[in-house]
C-alpha cells in the first residue's frame, strides 16, 4: 500500500514535469496563449456589455457582470504570470501544504484586486490622477517593485539553498568536538547526528513562516491587474462604483482559480519528487539542490520581467 | 551555451506580454502613378470595454447605452493621435531592404461608435517608398494592443498580399532570437512583431 502511494505520486511529478517541458519548450504555451487571448477577448465584449446592462438597470445585471469577471480573471491568469512563477516556484522551492499554498495564492489575488481599488479610489479621489497616469503607474513603478521583490525572494531562496547544501557537505566530525554526551543510547547510528547543529530534514523543510507568508502575497499584490483598473475607472465614471469594486474581487477571484491550480501543482511535484529519497545526506543535498534551482528561476525570471518594466 | 540556457530560462516571460486592447484594422494603403506608396489610412474598431472605457473616461455618453450625439462625437476626435509618446511608432511600420522608414506621425480624420465599438480613422503620410519594395506591417512591440487585420485594398496601380502570421509565433520567436543571439537579445525581445500580418505590393507600374 505504502510503495503503491508512493509510485503514485512520482506519477503525478512526472505528468506534471512533462506538462511544463510542453508549455515551456514546445508549442504549448503558443496554444494556450491563443486560446486565453481569444476567451479574455470574449470576456472583454462581454463585461462591456454587463456594464452597459447594469448601468440601464436590467435585472440580473450584477450577477452576469460578476461571472464575467470571474472568467476575465481566469483567462487572464491563463498565461504565465508573475503570480504564478512565484506561487509555483515557491510550492517547489520549499515544504509548504496543499492548503496552505493554495490560501497564499488566493489570497494573494484577493489583495492584488484589493491594491487596484485602492490605487484608482485613491487617484481618483485624493489625487485627482488620470486614468493614464493610474495605468502608467501600474505598468512602470508597481511592475518593476513587484518583480523586484520576487527576485529578491528567488535569490533569498536561493541562497537558503545553498546554505543547506554547503552544510551537508561540511564535515560532521565537527560535532564530535563540541559534543561529548554518548550516542549509544540512542539505539540505532546516527549518521546524520540528527540533534546537532546542522538543520535536520524537519528544520530545512518546515512549515513557513508567517513571515514569508506576507512576503509572498505583498510581492504579487503590489502591481495590480490592468483589466481590473481598467473596470474601476469605468465603473466610477458610470456611477457604478460598488459594482466595479465587486468585479475587481470577482476577477481576482477569477485568477486564484488559476494560480491555486499551479500551487497544486507545485506541492505535488515536489512532493513526488522528493518522496524516492530517503533520509538523510542524500535526501538532504536533494533539499538544497531544489530550493537553489527554484530561485534560481525565480529570480531569473523576475529580473528579465523586471528589465522589461523599466 | 550560457546564452542560450538564459534565453530557454526567458521563454516563458515571453507569454507575459499579453494585450489588454483589442482592435480591428482597415487599412487602405495609396500608391502613385509611378508606384510610391505615399499614404496609408487606417481605420481602427477598438474592442467594446476599450471603447466604452474611452468614452466614459471623456466624459461623454454618461449612460453608457453606445448611441453618441455628433457633438460627444467631436469631443472624441482625434483622441487616438492626440498621445503620441516619444519612441511611439504608430504600431505601424513600412520597412525597405530591412530598414524601417521613418513617417510623420497620423492625422485623424474620423470617429464614429458602430455597435458599441469605437471607429477612429486616420491618415499617415508615408516618405514615397517604392510600393514593390516596401514591407508593410501593424503590431504593438510590446503587444499590450493586438491588432487584427480585417481587409487591406490598395489605391493605385499595385495589388496586395497578405502574409498571415505564423500561429507558433513564440516558436518564432525562440527561432529568430537564438539565429541572432546577442548580449542584448533579452532585454530587448520583444513578442508583438510575430503576431503581425506580412503585406507586400505587387505593382504593374514601373519603378
Amino acid at each position: 500500500m505504502q510503495r503503491w502511494v508512493l509510485s503514485l505520486s512520482i506519477i503525478a511529478a512526472l505528468v506534471i514535469a512533462a506538462l511544463a517541458a510542453w508549455l515551456w519548450l514546445g508549442n504549448g504555451s503558443d496554444q494556450l496563449a491563443r486560446w486565453a487571448a481569444d476567451g479574455q477577448r470574449e470576456a472583454q465584449t462581454a463585461l462591456a456589455r454587463g456594464l452597459r446592462a447594469l448601468r440601464a438597470g436590467e435585472p440580473g445585471a450584477l450577477i452576469a457582470l460578476l461571472s464575467m469577471c470571474f472568467a476575465y480573471g481566469f483567462f487572464h491568469a491563463v498565461g504565465p504570470g508573475h503570480g504564478k512563477i512565484l506561487i509555483g516556484g515557491y510550492g517547489v522551492a520549499r515544504q509548504v501544504s496543499m492548503v496552505r499554498l493554495s490560501v497564499l495564492a488566493l489570497v494573494s489575488s484577493l489583495a492584488q484586486a484589493a491594491t487596484a481599488v485602492i490605487l484608482v479610489y485613491s487617484g481618483v479621489l485624493l489625487f485627482n490622477w488620470s486614468r493614464e497616469r493610474m495605468e502608467g503607474l501600474a505598468d512602470t513603478l508597481l511592475a518593476a517593485l513587484s518583480y523586484g521583490a520576487i527576485a529578491l525572494i528567488g535569490a533569498w531562496l536561493a541562497f537558503r539553498g545553498l546554505r543547506t547544501l554547503w552544510r551537508s557537505f561540511r564535515p560532521t566530525h565537527d560535532h564530535h568536538h563540541t559534543h561529548d554526551h554518548d550516542h549509544i543510547g540512542h539505539g540505532h547510528v546516527c549518521d546524520t547526528c540528527g540533534h546537532s547543529h546542522g538543520p535536520s530534514i524537519e528544520e530545512v523543510a518546515k512549515v513557513s513562516s508567517l513571515r514569508d507568508a506576507l512576503v509572498l502575497i505583498g510581492a504579487i499584490a503590489i502591481r495590480p491587474c490592468t483589466g481590473a483598473l481598467f473596470l474601476l475607472i469605468l465603473t466610477w465614471r458610470m456611477d457604478i462604483q460598488v459594482a466595479g469594486i465587486l468585479g475587481a474581487f470577482a476577477m481576482g477571484l477569477g485568477t486564484a482559480s488559476v494560480t491555486v491550480v499551479v500551487a497544486l501543482m507545485a506541492v505535488v511535484f515536489r512532493s513526488g519528487a522528493l518522496e524516492a529519497l530517503s533520509e538523510g545526506q542524500t535526501a538532504r543535498r536533494a533539499l538544497g539542490t531544489v530550493e537553489l534551482i527554484a530561485g534560481v528561476v525565480i529570480a531569473m525570471l523576475a529580473l528579465q520581467l523586471l528589465m522589461r518594466a523599466l | 551555451m550560457i546564452r542560450t540556457a538564459a534565453f530557454l530560462l526567458a521563454l516563458p516571460t515571453l507569454g507575459f506580454a499579453h494585450p489588454h486592447i483589442f482592435v480591428d484594422t482597415d487599412m487602405i494603403l495609396r500608391v502613385d502613378e509611378e508606384g510610391a506608396l505615399y499614404e496609408v489610412e487606417l481605420a481602427f474598431a477598438y474592442d467594446e470595454f476599450f471603447s466604452l472605457l474611452i468614452i466614459e473616461d471623456m466624459g461623454v455618453d454618461p449612460d453608457g447605452d453606445g448611441i453618441l450625439t455628433e457633438a460627444e462625437k467631436a469631443k472624441l476626435f482625434g483622441f487616438d493621435v492626440a498621445n503620441w509618446p516619444d519612441g511611439f511608432e504608430g504600431d505601424f511600420y513600412v520597412g525597405v531592404n530591412g530598414e524601417n522608414v521613418s513617417m510623420q506621425r497620423s492625422m485623424a480624420i474620423g470617429l464614429d461608435v458602430v455597435d458599441g465599438k469605437l471607429v477612429a480613422t486616420q491618415t499617415r503620410p508615408i516618405p514615397f517608398v517604392d510600393a514593390s519594395l516596401a514591407v508593410i506591417r501593424q503590431y504593438d512591440p510590446t503587444f499590450y494592443v493586438h491588432y487584427t487585420l480585417q481587409n487591406v485594398s490598395v489605391e493605385g496601380p499595385c495589388e496586395s498580399n497578405v502574409d498571415a502570421h505564423d500561429p507558433s509565433a513564440g516558436d518564432r520567436a525562440v527561432e529568430e532570437a537564438l539565429k541572432t543571439v546577442s548580449d542584448d537579445v533579452i532585454d530587448t525581445l520583444e513578442l508583438g512583431i510575430y503576431y503581425a500580418d506580412t503585406i507586400r505590393l505587387t505593382c504593374s507600374a514601373g519603378s
